[in-house]
């Protein structure tokens, strides 16, 4: 297959640091770390989550989580310049989310249970609301390649890997590819429950590490064939230059303890780059703060790039979003190449000596034109990307 | 890309030959029922590792070791194996009765188990344990259209060479809530359940059925149960 170059010429993001990309790199460098109870629904639970304040939906009907990813994708599409649609572009949609695909519907539900039947006016937010598919229906796309990925904290990475393909395949144009997901009482009683959640805020890769906190929000990517991004007058600065998927086989829930399957993930991603480690200015670390997770990613770490390599958890800003993640740290490891700086792992203060390295503790000046964001997800999933800077 | 092979969980049976058979008598005649029964899916060797697992990755499960085995493909191809399960609604069941859990017990007592059992892709994690497969994987969902953006998918990856063979099914299970919710929708739907799988490759010579056209022209939604009977006649 010949070489196909991938442009990124759009990027938008909304998360508790802001709710928009300005503003989500002011949070940055102030260190501002928005978290609080949840007020979005009921819970009994009383740990910090980062939730999204001062947020109108577009379409108040639609899930939360529609509503973000929406938000994102418009102030990527704006800033790729397609203000007026996207004309006779062959477009893709390739989103990644948890919350949006189920049907986490408490209140249908408690109906359901002692009726045996109940109203289903709220269904048809599920059954009306797959995330790609109504991302494209309010951008008014019409396509075959419409696609939403479900690999848990893995599905923004993933969509946005899928969207290199389908470009790279010449199966279209241009991809709106990212992920999102809101805050939502199944997935925090659930992560509670798996005992993996922090009462106090996180401290990704922290020797006192003892949990995430959860987070929501959206972060969207616009991908371009090279070519076709010239050919409108667009000078790209930004290129997606590989992906890698590796699965742990191991356990549904915790990380394979050797870590070769986020190494496989890694060094497929560097291949496709056509690049070596050295060549690598940063990573944004997948660093969930949880103790199996931030152990086995910085030992990989350090094993693929060496002990000086610069690395960040952003997840000490936006909590950990599930779905979104893996899009939002896309495009914060695009904007550490933008602005030539990553913001500090906010949180961390103490070297786990078992880990071996530690992440950058405060904003950092970065050199190179390399860089990779790395997740990894429930059902041993290990994904990576690859962006580069001209 | 080509079937090199097949493996089916559907409530009138396992395996390739059942469902030839059902075809052959007529669906309606053949299943016994909307849902697979439990001695459909109680092989405990094909199900090692999975004893936790629902019914709605146990069905995934099997179909998927079953299409590995009918290609005659050896065990050392089993490692760079992609995987990618396409469901319209996902494991529903288990969601449901994690919500079950939540009204029940509220916030701090609900299981730990049915809900990483909740999520999406844990049937293509049970999958990819079952098979010792370290390759790609991946789950989708898009309702009726899943599989076929599944195969897009798969297409895209053989020609990348991102692997050399890729397992790709679907799977949906129906529960009562499910029931009642599509059946109220939509009343002329007859909701079943059940999961294909098919082993795909670009090497011809493996090829065991037919060959599989994902085009992006055909405005068509696939799914895995079509597929299968078009493979088989």
């Amino acid at each position: 297959m010949p070489p196909v170059n991938i442009a990124i010429t759009g990027l938008g993001a909304i998360c508790a640091c802001g709710n928009n990309i300005k503003d989500t790199l002011r949070s940055f460098s102030y260190g501002s770390r928005n978290a609080g109870k949840v007020s979005l629904f009921e819970s009994e639970l009383n740990c910090p989550v980062f939730q999204i304040k001062d947020f109108t939906p577009l379409e108040p009907f639609a899930m939360r989580t529609l509503n973000l990813a929406f938000q994102a994708a418009q102030e990527a599409i704006l800033e790729a310049g397609f203000n007026n649609g996207f004309g006779n572009l062959r477009v893709g949609v390739c989103l990644g989310t948890t919350v949006a695909s189920q049907l986490n519907d408490i209140d249908f539900y408690r109906i359901y249970r002692e009726k045996g039947s109940a109203p289903l006016d709220s269904i048809d937010r599920f059954l009306k609301g797959n995330l790609a598919a109504s991302v494209a229906k309010l951008l008014k796309i019409q396509t075959r390649l419409c696609c939403t990925i479900v690999n848990a904290c893995s599905s923004g990475t993933d969509a946005i890997g899928v969207g290199l393909s389908w470009l790279r395949n010449n199966y279209c144009d241009l991809v709106i590819a990212g992920g999102a997901d809101e805050l939502n009482r199944v997935p925090l009683d659930g992560f509670t429950a798996l005992g993996i959640v922090s009462q106090s805020l996180c401290v990704p890769f922290d020797r006192n590490r003892c949990g995430l906190n959860l987070g929501e929000g959206s972060g969207i990517v616009i991908l371009e064939q090279e070519k076709m991004a010239r050919k409108r007058g667009k000078m790209p600065k930004l290129f997606l230059k590989g992906y890698g998927l590796a699965a742990d086989a191991y356990h549904l829930t915790a990380p394979r303890p050797d870590g070769s399957g986020l190494e496989q993930a890694l060094k497929q991603a560097l291949k496709e780059a056509n690049i070596l480690p050295k060549d690598v200015a940063f990573v944004n670390a997948h660093g969930t703060a949880t103790k199996d997770n931030d152990l086995v990613e910085g030992k990989v770490l350090a094993r693929v790039f060496g002990q000086k390599i610069k690395f960040l958890s952003t997840k000490g800003f936006t909590g950990h979003t599930l779905g979104a993640a893996g899009g939002l740290e896309a495009v914060f490891t695009c904007l550490g190449l933008r602005e030539n700086c990553v913001p500090a792992s906010i949180g961390f203060e103490n070297m786990d000596e078992e880990i071996g390295i530690a992440p950058v503790n405060q904003k950092t000046e970065i050199s190179g034109n390399y860089a990779i964001s790395t997740s990894l997800a429930f059902g041993g999933n290990n994904s990576a990307l690859v962006i580069s800077r001209n | 890309m080509y079937i090199a092979g097949m493996g089916i969980v559907f409530s009138g049976g396992r395996g390739a030959a059942d469902f030839k058979k059902a075809l052959n008598q007529g669906w309606e005649d053949a299943h016994q029922g909307k849902k697979v029964s439990k001695e459909i899916i109680s092989d405990k060797i094909a199900l090692e590792g999975a004893r936790r697992a629902d019914n709605f990755t146990k069905m995934a499960v099997l179909a998927a070791v079953d299409a590995f085995a009918d290609s005659g493909l050896g065990a050392e191809t089993k490692e760079s194996l992609g995987i990618i399960l396409a469901t319209s609604l996902g494991p529903h069941v288990t969601t449901f009765k994690f919500l079950d859990d939540i009204l029940t017990y509220g916030d701090q007592g609900v299981s730990p188990t049915l809900f990483s059992h909740s999520v999406h892709n844990a049937a293509v994690s049970y999958i990819a344990l079952n098979l010792g497969s370290r390759g790609p994987t991946l789950t989708v969902t898009q309702f009726a259209d899943s599989f076929s953006q599944a195969l897009f998918i798969a297409k895209s990856w053989l020609q990348e060479k991102r692997c050399a063979n890729i397992l790709v099914g679907s799977v949906d299970q129906l529960g009562g809530e499910m029931e009642y919710i599509l059946t109220t929708k939509a009343p002329e739907l007859i909701p079943i359940e059940g999961s294909v799988f098919f082993l795909l490759t670009e090497k011809e010579s493996a090829n065991k059925y037919s060959l599989i056209f994902s085009n992006l022209r055909a405005n068509i939604n696939l799914n895995g149960f079509s597929c299968a009977a078009q493979a088989l006649q």
